[in-house]
């Protein structure tokens, strides 16, 4: 035990009147209005840290913006014509769709060949007066051609539809045949 | 366990306490709702008590002063969180002692001491008188002499004990109120306080008897 001797109540008394002699450090005036301007400008310094995070970052976003305001705006352009562009057939690696009018032949790679499933042969009837399931023989062999057989592969219908073989034009002599360059005449596009 | 850890229990105030706590939760009340000069007031009442028991635990002016500006800061930043559960008193001077015994424990190797001048009071001056007699010495140099040896004698205690010594003898609180402060029972304040007074009781002997 580090203290075995006891001390008397009057001692107790006599360091209580020496502890407390400590209560006289104390400073002046002077110190005080030192300390309060300091506490002051502290006191300012932490309103202006105390602004919640995301008002930090949205004040520091629009410094960024105003310091980079062409930047931002170039880069902006930028990614917008990059959008644009990737959005095209091309480069959004589609094939590229034709109208049922179109005479422009598109044939097929191979890799279209496996989604050419069957096609499927179709008669356009290019008289726009005739109906549209039937052939008008009133014209004859000479005539102007009257019917365009395009060949369409089965997803496309009926919405669009992809021309894989080059467009043949027959009058109604032909029509009468059946079949013509392998393919079989199995209706119009009316029919769809 | 650390005093830092335990200090979060909630303080039951004696009745002179409760009413000096009605009033400060008043002016808290006033400056969570925007009134922030009204924070001024509240320094103003604690600034010498809160500087006193951070400069009895380092015994230097400078940290002294610069903790206790610490606290307010920490107590202006989190004045929003204080619910009222325990006084505002208490509640800074738990801030303050967090500050202090944090800071204490970061500088623990790098300590000195830098003492405030001491101002004779009226009801001291009978006591001073006594021991300047009994030591046949000069007053300013006994005063001196003193003030070396009590800080001395207390930086020897731990921070646990100086805590317990400072905040009942120089800072005049209850063993409820400190015991509330340093979230340890009114035992272990006790226990603590009848240590410290032996150990300083053997330090200062000489001015004892």
């Amino acid at each position: 035990m580090l203290f075995k001797k006891r001390f008397s109540p009057k001692d107790e008394e006599r360091l209580s009147h020496l502890i407390q002699l400590k209560r006289q450090e104390k400073p002046d005036e002077a110190f005080w209005l030192r300390f309060d301007e300091e506490l002051r400008s502290k006191q300012l310094a932490a309103i202006v840290r105390s602004q919640s995070w995301y008002q930090r970052v949205g004040k520091l976003f629009i410094l960024i913006a105003r310091k980079s305001a062409a930047a931002t705006a170039t880069a902006s352009i930028l990614a917008f014509g990059i959008f644009t562009i990737s959005e095209t057939d091309y480069f959004a690696g589609k094939q590229p769709t034709t109208s049922p009018n179109q005479k422009e032949p598109v044939h097929p790679t191979d890799d279209d060949a496996s989604a050419i499933d069957q096609p499927i042969f179709v008669v356009d009837d290019l008289h726009s007066q005739a109906e549209a399931n039937e052939v008008d023989f009133s014209y004859g062999i000479d005539a102007t051609p009257s019917y365009e057989i395009n060949a369409l592969t089965k997803k496309s219908i009926p919405v669009n539809y992809q021309i894989i073989a080059e467009p043949k034009q027959f009058t109604a002599g032909h029509i009468n045949s059946g079949t013509d360059l392998g393919a079989k005449v199995i209706g119009t596009w009316n029919h769809f | 366990m650390s005093i830092i850890k335990t200090i979060t229990k909630p303080l039951v105030s004696s009745p002179e306490r409760r009413l000096e706590a009605d009033e400060d939760l008043y002016i808290v009340r006033k400056i969570q709702s925007g009134d922030v000069d009204a924070f001024d007031s509240l320094i103003f009442k604690y600034r010498e008590r809160v500087y006193s028991v951070i400069y009895n635990l380092t015994s230097n002016r400078e940290d002294a002063s610069d903790l206790t500006q610490e606290t307010f800061i920490k107590a202006f930043q989190s004045i929003n969180r204080f619910k009222g559960k325990s006084s505002f008193f208490t509640w800074l001077y738990r801030i303050s002692l967090n500050t202090s015994l944090s800071h204490l424990r970061k500088n623990k190797l790098r300590r000195f001491f830098s003492f405030e001048k001491m101002v004779e009071e009226d009801h001291t001056e009978g006591f001073i008188e006594n021991l300047r007699t009994e030591s046949d010495s000069d007053k300013a140099a006994l005063m001196t002499e003193l003030q070396e040896r009590l800080n001395d004698a207390f930086q020897k205690l731990s921070i646990k004990h100086r805590t317990v010594i400072t905040l009942f003898e120089i800072d005049g609180l209850s063993h409820k109120e400190i015991a509330d402060i340093v979230g340890a029972s009114i035992g272990t304040v006790r226990s603590r306080l009848y240590y410290a007074k032996q150990f300083l009781q053997g330090e200062l002997k000489d001015y004892i008897r």
